[in-house]
């Protein structure tokens, strides 16, 4: 839970006493997620698509679905994805006067005929607008001056 | 010698505007600047970052309530609709009791399946409409 900035408490106090009660850190939020979601699609989709070249039994469109949290449709997909994905990361950082949305995830493949596991590792990145980047991540890069990294949990 | 108000306003605007549209470079460029003068600012550096976060927030959600609104003004003007259509032939016995108690009384039936306003990533608008053939 986010406290509220004073800037909005200002702002809310200004515009009531004109007897308006805007919602402003609603509206702000609610933005907020669609950017969210935005980051969210991406990184399943290349997810996805990774699990599919690790293990092809398994089907990238149902995969992206139940990694933006539809596990509940495909119960088959979810058990296969967490028996393949072993960890993930996503890192959002700046160089350059750029930002970069980067994802690193370990897959296992299905082992066959006695060979030692194996695992793979597959990284992706792209540009992102600094827009783009959810409010929380902007935040800690302004303080921390560093690449802020999320863990990836599986959505249940 | 004293110069008008509007030119004073239009210099402010024209500040804000050239703010805003390089709002991600100035930020960087501030919080390196505090960051590198953190030992001589003191307490202060924290006072300066939470403004810095509070005017970044500021920043960025006007550039998005901007680009939402110039999405909902332009995009219909711009862009031609893609409809594509597909007619199914399906058995009475297939629809849902309530959808063929209407079908077989001659009532037209459509749904209209909406999608987000701001639409970051590309979904469709379907429309299905159920109609009686003899």
């Amino acid at each position: 839970m986010q406290t509220n900035g004073c800037l909005t408490a200002f702002l809310s106090f200004f515009l009531r006493l004109f007897g308006i009660k805007p919602p402003i850190r609603r509206t702000t939020e609610m933005i907020d997620v669609r950017y969210r979601e935005y980051v969210d699609v991406w990184v399943s989709e290349s997810l996805a698509r990774w699990l599919h070249e690790t293990r092809a039994e398994i089907d990238a469109e149902q995969a992206a679905k139940t990694l933006l949290g539809e596990s509940s449709r495909f119960p088959e997909t979810a058990a296969q994805i967490r028996e393949a994905l072993i960890d993930a990361k996503v890192t959002f950082s700046q160089r350059d006067g750029k930002q970069y949305l980067e994802i690193e995830a370990y897959m296992a493949p299905r082992q066959l005929n006695g060979k030692q596991p194996q695992i793979l590792r597959w990284h992706a990145e792209r540009a992102i607008n600094w827009t783009e980047i959810p409010d929380d991540v902007r935040e800690s890069m302004i303080r921390m001056r560093q690449p802020v990294t999320l863990g990836y949990s599986i959505p249940q | 010698m004293m110069l008008p108000p509007l030119l004073w306003l239009l210099g402010a605007g024209a500040v804000f505007l050239g703010t805003l549209a390089f709002w991600s470079s100035i930020q960087n460029w501030l919080a390196d600047v505090i960051q590198r003068t953190r030992a001589r600012l003191g307490a202060s550096a924290d006072t300066l970052m939470s403004a810095l976060v509070i005017v970044d927030r500021v920043m960025v959600n006007g550039q998005r309530v901007i680009a939402a609104t110039g999405r909902a003004i332009f995009q219909n003007e711009g862009e031609e609709p893609v409809v594509i259509e597909e007619v199914r032939p399906l058995m009475a016995e297939e629809l849902p009791a309530d959808v063929r108690a209407r079908v077989e009384a001659g009532e037209p039936i459509s749904y209209e399946l909406s999608v987000s306003s701001m639409q970051v990533h590309h979904v469709p608008t379907y429309k299905l409409a159920v109609r009686r053939t003899d």
